[in-house]
């Protein structure tokens, strides 16, 4: 499908989300952050079954993560976008709607420290079993000497 | 009673991407569940790549993983040459894409190797392993190195394939189909082959699927998801190849497609020896990356890689992100466990092609008979070639 064929696809249904497209098979979509599950809902709805993976940035300057949904469908690689607040930074789990997003979201969890609620398995996946709670390598005011 | 179970994890090892814990519970000889961890080598990676220019991270990010780096270096050139709007030269693509497929063969051929010795073929670890060196020497002769080519930079790659060379490289070509056509045929025909894969580890299409495996592991699934063909990057757009599925969903299928894609990639190397464009290897990229992000993928030998990379217009990269395909694929890993015999716990975990290769020891407890037991991989190996009467 072409990208602009996605882009009027989402723009029809879900009204009012700025959709980019920087390029042939690459649909970048900014949703404000309560209106994700019904994005995502709405694409699991057209068939998307395919994460990629869950990245995460953390804009510590404007105090804000980002937190960005990569899906792949019909030759094109969608990223959904949201921006949440890095003072209290939480965002529902999307395993509801894509069981295989379940590793990204723990890798989030575990190295942002950006809490999923609902998450089926909260556990650590990267860091040590002993790696001390509330510290958060990935955020930018954490320093490696 | 149910209590953790721990294999710790081996020696470093050049394939070595993410090393794992399984615990495996089991009733009588069958595994019940499969918990996996993936937590011993995280290196920061990631972290690594904020304090380091371009220029140094490619020298980083082909050390994320031995057996594709050339994968990843070339996944992340791509972002970066997408920030900065650079065309990379077509004879450059090409060259990528040689030695992206000369990657896949010798990845697939060490994971044969590892295959057989996991169901006690050693005699067949050996033959697979001294064809790969056919594949390495090519690589050598090419990019200079076995392993970590440092052939990829922004803006194209660094050495160009001599026309003295072309010889040489087609006669391997030749050499490795002859070789992987006789692998194709054993994996087909060999009856203690076929007991070993056979409705081993069923992995439904709905179910790989919905929990997003990637490559050779979802395309055994009956699955055609392939990223050189559904969003083709460097030169697979010019190129004529199938993509290879399996509609068995078993251990076999899995083998039978990595088999299947040696072929096509065979067939692409002599494509684009036959093809191969004139022109420069590479253009003068700018010094300063502007603010910008980027989304690409790759196939690597195991599955999709992803790389979102963001520049914020200085030195070093404000972010790049890194999903390798193995962590893709531990999530039906742990489906694929269900019901296995112990004894098959090797072959179906090896399947997924999971870069790890020298597990320790495993934990075994056993439900019903309320007993732990601490057993060597080797001896679990040595277990199911027993219980099938292979000496």
């Amino acid at each position: 499908m072409k990208s602009e064929q996605v882009r009027g696809l989402i723009e029809g249904k879900v009204p009012g989300i700025v959709i980019r497209v920087p390029r042939e098979r690459r649909v970048m979509v900014h949703a404000p952050q309560e209106r994700l599950m019904e994005v995502l809902g709405f694409l699991r709805d057209q068939g998307v079954t395919h994460v990629s993976t869950i990245s995460a940035v953390d804009r510590m300057e404007e105090k804000l993560f980002e937190v960005l949904y990569h899906l792949y469908w019909e030759n094109n690689e969608i990223t959904v976008r949201v921006e949440i607040s890095r003072e209290n930074p939480v965002i529902p789990t999307v395993t509801t709607v894509f069981p295989g997003a379940l590793p990204y979201e723990r890798e989030v969890q575990d190295l942002f420290g950006i809490r999923i609620e609902h998450i089926p398995d909260p556990r650590r996946i990267l860091l040590p079993d002993d790696w001390p709670a509330g510290v958060y390598p990935l955020r930018k005011d954490y320093t490696v000497k | 009673m149910k209590e953790n179970i721990v294999i710790p994890v081996g020696p470093q090892h050049p394939s070595f991407k993410e090393p794992m814990r399984l615990d495996l519970s089991v009733d009588g000889e069958k595994v019940v569940s499969a918990d996996i961890i993936v937590s011993f080598n995280h290196r920061g990676v990631e972290k690594a790549t904020e304090a380091r220019t371009y220029t140094q991270n490619l020298y980083l990010i082909e050390r994320v993983c031995g057996i594709c780096s050339h994968s990843h270096v070339n996944c992340f050139c791509q972002a970066v040459e997408e920030i900065l709007g650079l065309e990379v030269p077509e004879r450059a693509q090409y060259i990528r894409t040689f030695i992206g497929e000369l990657e896949r063969m010798q990845s697939h051929l060490f994971w044969f190797g590892v295959a057989g010795h996991m169901i006690g073929w050693d005699t067949f670890l050996m033959y697979t392993w001294k064809d790969r060196e056919r594949v390495n020497d090519m690589l050598e002769l090419t990019t200079g190195n076995r392993v970590h080519y440092a052939l990829n930079t922004v803006g194209g790659v660094r050495r160009d394939i001599r026309e003295e060379d072309m010889e040489r490289l087609k006669r391997g070509l030749g050499f490795l189909e002859e070789r992987t056509r006789y692998y194709m045929h054993v994996m087909t025909e060999e009856e203690t082959f076929l007991k070993r894969t056979v409705g081993l580890g069923l992995l439904p299409t709905e179910m790989a699927k919905r929990l997003c495996a990637v490559g050779p592991t979802i395309r055994g699934s009956n699955v055609k998801f392939d990223v050189r063909a559904d969003d083709p990057y460097a030169a697979y757009g010019d190129l004529d190849f199938s993509v290879v599925t399996s509609d068995t969903c078993d251990v076999w299928g899995r083998t039978y497609v990595k088999a299947g894609e040696v072929l096509q990639s065979i067939r692409m190397c002599n494509q684009i020896l036959d093809e191969l464009p004139g022109g420069e290897v590479r253009v003068k990229a700018p010094s300063r990356v502007p603010a910008g992000e980027a989304v690409t993928r790759y196939e690597a030998p195991r599955g999709e890689l992803i790389y979102y990379v963001k520049s914020n217009g200085g030195n070093t990269p404000e972010r790049i992100k890194i999903r390798s395909p193995t962590l893709a694929n531990w999530l039906v890993m742990t489906e694929m466990l269900k019901g296995v015999y112990i004894a098959d716990v090797p072959i179906v975990t090896d399947a997924i092609d999971p870069c790890l290769c020298c597990s320790g020891r495993v934990t075994i407890t056993d439900h019903s008979r309320g007993e732990r037991m601490v057993t060597t991989l080797d001896a679990l190996r040595k277990r199911g070639m027993d219980r099938r009467g292979i000496s």
